[in-house]
């Protein structure tokens, strides 16, 4: 692994020298050329790095073919990241010709923005001037062959630098491209490769609006279980004191028996809060948790009572003993186990018997699961669902759904109810009917919709099997030293060297799975490397390394929400009530709405059939014989 | 070639053993009264000889099972016999269904069999 981020430039400046191409470096380096009378004679592009790296024959991605048939590649790369230089190089395998002419290239190479690099301009030579069909490049100028060309072009900032880019906006290999640069469309319609912002939901979730439950709450229960001590230490130091001190302190047989019992107790006590309650709420609902507040109320009132009493007799009466206060102290000991024994049945226990089925429906793709639940309220059973959610549903794409129009086919097609609806509003408002993002499609016809999801599937499925085959050949490269092999002719790799050193051979055929689908926004090349490396280390396959990118992730792994994500929840009964029979809400954040409904499971009967065990018997009944 | 090995259709001379049969009345299956025989047949031209599971070699028609004490019994049938005739109608070419018709259809049988290791070694 040693291509020398500098070598290949000087390279490319005689080659763009001689091509009348140039390319800017991350160092925002102008390089203006002047081509040379003629294109003959220079080196492709191909040669200068074949020995570097190990680009496979058919690195071909960025190719336009323009009518002439000269095609071009360029490349221009923020040598940054080294190890990334094999996959910005688009070698091409035309030789080229003599011809000079028709050379047109929209180069919309991109960088990597998820990096927090600068958006670089990249600028772009072209020679376009004499092909009259450069109808594809964006905002190009013509400029005359000769003398000084430098257009520029932005470029929407793609995160996954790492890859071929360029495929992008020349189309693929596969004549089945669904780039919109190909297929006439603008730079600025390319919206798949963004990363949503972070703050895509209003974190505004306060501290005091999230804590202030648990915090009293705790206090309650702190207060409540700090009182059985307070009591017999008290008693012991003469709190309070203007009591006069008139009784024995002596702690005769039942005093002892009654501490110990209220140590014990008041272990099981702290374990016990400690275990079930000392642990954060999963969710901040709307409405007050009943549970919880009942269970908070009857500690409180239990403490409450207990302090009351013991209040009265040290203090009026005067005759609190030992004995005494130590039976206060554990009468209220007992007291808060109950209660607590009463908090865990109500909050806890309660729903684990199941009585409903859930289903859940996310809106914009409609997947759905159904699962089954105890009896909650509509908040708590929100909060539920969205637990499961997260960890069971598949993560969901919003650029599945806005996929680029796919290229025209012939006009001879039938298809006649392509075009949208037009209406007037005769109160001066006019207005096309623009369908929605799904339906913006051309060819919403069944048939067409059928033939396209068809064709999909089938470039997903070959892409799959190039992409397996790709990594499974990778890893058998990798071989792992089993001990002191210092004779060996190559020097041993740690794990990220050896990721870094098989990555190239399987990154164009990862990068062009998830191109088509549309992952690419969600693995950046850095999150591969690491994968890859983690991979090694710890001898996983080639398959188990591929599970991350085959198969749709939870949402929980894939989204990039902080900490804390606001669900609003929208329900025709209050949602403090329990779910019944025919409960429905709606759970939405931002695009995705998840509607759920509720169906109570039946009562079943079970009876018991007893089947005589002599009617176990069998004869054989051949088709083939008839008795006469 | 022998009884056991015939190709329907073709002519044959073969040892023979002649059996007549009474039926009795009785029950079927249903509650109606018939008159039964007390034997199974298996087999026919159209049946698939090779997938009997007693290794019939031809497709002809064969005794599969006789029911002690019944009618078929009494008048000497065994299993595995082979029927070459009843009632002077030719049971070599039959179909299954029309062999089980013509037993059922009258109320004496005069079979000619052959028997392995009897009418032939």
């Amino acid at each position: 692994m040693s291509p020398p981020a500098v070598a290949w430039i000087p390279i490319m400046d005689t080659e763009s020298l001689k091509s009348g191409f140039s390319e800017i470096s991350n160092r925002s380096r102008r390089i203006v050329t002047t081509p040379s009378g003629g294109g003959g004679g220079h080196t492709p592009i191909g040669g200068g790095f074949a020995g570097g790296t190990n680009i496979n024959g058919g690195i071909n991605g960025g190719i336009i073919h323009s009518a002439g048939g000269g095609s071009v590649t360029s490349l221009s790369l923020p040598g940054r990241h080294h190890h990334r230089n094999h996959h910005h190089h688009r070698s091409h395998n035309h030789s080229r010709s003599g011809r000079n002419s028709r050379r047109e290239e929209p180069l919309l190479e991109t960088p990597e923005s998820g990096h927090g690099s600068e958006i670089m301009d990249h600028q772009v030579v072209l020679s376009a001037a004499q092909s009259p069909d450069n109808n594809r490049a964006p905002s190009i100028a013509q400029t005359p062959r000769e003398g000084h060309e430098v257009i520029e072009v932005q470029i929407l900032p793609q995160d996954d630098g790492w890859g071929d880019a360029a495929t992008a906006v020349t189309g693929n290999t596969s004549d089945r491209s669904n780039s919109p640069i190909g297929n006439g469309g603008t730079v600025n319609s390319i919206k798949w490769a963004t990363i949503p912002q972070e703050n895509q939901s209003s974190d505004n979730l306060g501290w005091c609006q999230r804590y202030v439950g648990s915090v009293i709450g705790a206090g309650i229960v702190v207060i409540a279980v700090a009182s059985p001590i307070v009591m017999v230490v008290g008693h012991r130091i003469g709190f309070p004191s203007s009591r006069p001190v008139t009784n024995t302190r002596e702690c005769g047989p039942e005093c002892h028996a009654f501490l110990l019992a209220l140590t014990v107790k008041l272990v099981a006590l702290f374990g016990a809060v400690w275990a079930i309650f000392w642990r954060g709420s999963p969710a901040t609902m709307p409405r007050i948790f009943f549970f919880r507040a009942i269970t908070l109320l009857l500690a409180f009132l239990a403490a409450f009572t207990f302090w009351l009493f013991y209040w009265v007799r040290a203090e009026e009466d005067g005759d609190l003993s030992i004995v005494g206060a130590t039976a206060f102290a554990g009468g209220l000991a007992d007291a808060l186990l109950a209660i607590h024994y009463l908090g865990v049945l109500l909050t806890e226990v309660r729903q684990l018997q199941p009585q409903f089925q859930v289903t859940v429906v996310r809106s914009p793709d409609g997947m759905s699961k159904q699962w089954i639940m105890g009896s909650l309220s509509i908040q708590r059973a929100a909060v539920w669902v969205l637990q499961n959610y997260y960890s069971e549903f598949p993560l969901y794409n919003p650029h599945l759904d806005r996929m680029p129009p796919i290229r025209k086919r012939q006009p001879s097609m039938n298809n006649s109810t392509a075009t949208s609806f037009k209406f007037y509003d005769f109160d001066g408002i006019s207005s096309t009917f623009t369908p929605t993002g799904r339906m913006s499609r051309r060819g919403s016809s069944h048939n067409e919709r059928f033939y396209e999801e068809h064709e999909y599937e089938r470039r997903v499925r070959k892409r799959r099997a190039r992409l397996v085959a790709a990594t499974e050949e990778a890893f058998t490269h990798i071989k792992r030293l089993q001990d002191e092999q210092g004779k060996g002719p190559a020097v041993p790799l740690d794990a990220m060297e050896a990721a870094a050193a098989v990555f190239p051979s399987l990154a164009r055929p990862l990068q062009k799975y998830l191109r088509v689908t549309r992952q690419q926004p969600w693995h950046t090349a850095e999150s591969v490397l690491h994968h890859l490396a983690a991979c090694l280390r710890l001898g996983l396959a080639p398959r188990a390394f591929l599970d991350r990118y085959l198969s749709y992730q939870p949402v929980l792994q894939g989204s990039r929400e902080g900490s804390v994500s606001s669900w609003a929840l929208v329900s025709d009964f209050s949602v403090s009530r329990t779910v019944g029979k025919d409960t429905n809400f709606l759970l939405r954040n931002g695009e995705v709405s998840l509607y759920v409904t509720v169906a109570p499971l039946p009562h079943f009967n079970i009876t018991e059939q007893v089947v005589d065990p002599k009617s176990n018997k069998f004869t054989l009944r051949l088709s083939s014989e008839t008795s006469v | 070639m022998t009884a056991f090995q015939h190709t329907a259709g073709t002519a044959m001379e073969c040892l023979s053993i002649p059996i007549t049969l009474q039926k009795e009345p009785g029950t079927d299956s249903e509650g109606r009264e018939v008159l039964r025989c007390g034997f199974k047949i298996g087999g026919g031209i159209d049946q698939d000889h090779t997938r009997s599971p007693y290794g019939y070699t031809d497709s002809g028609v064969y005794v599969t099972e006789v029911s002690s004490g019944s009618p078929a019994d009494r008048a000497g049938l065994k299993m595995h016999d082979k029927i070459l005739q009843c009632n002077g109608y030719d049971f070599t070419m039959v179909t299954h269904k029309k062999a089980v018709d013509y037993i059922k259809k009258h109320p004496v049988l005069n079979l000619l069999v052959a028997r392995k290791g009897v009418t032939s070694t």
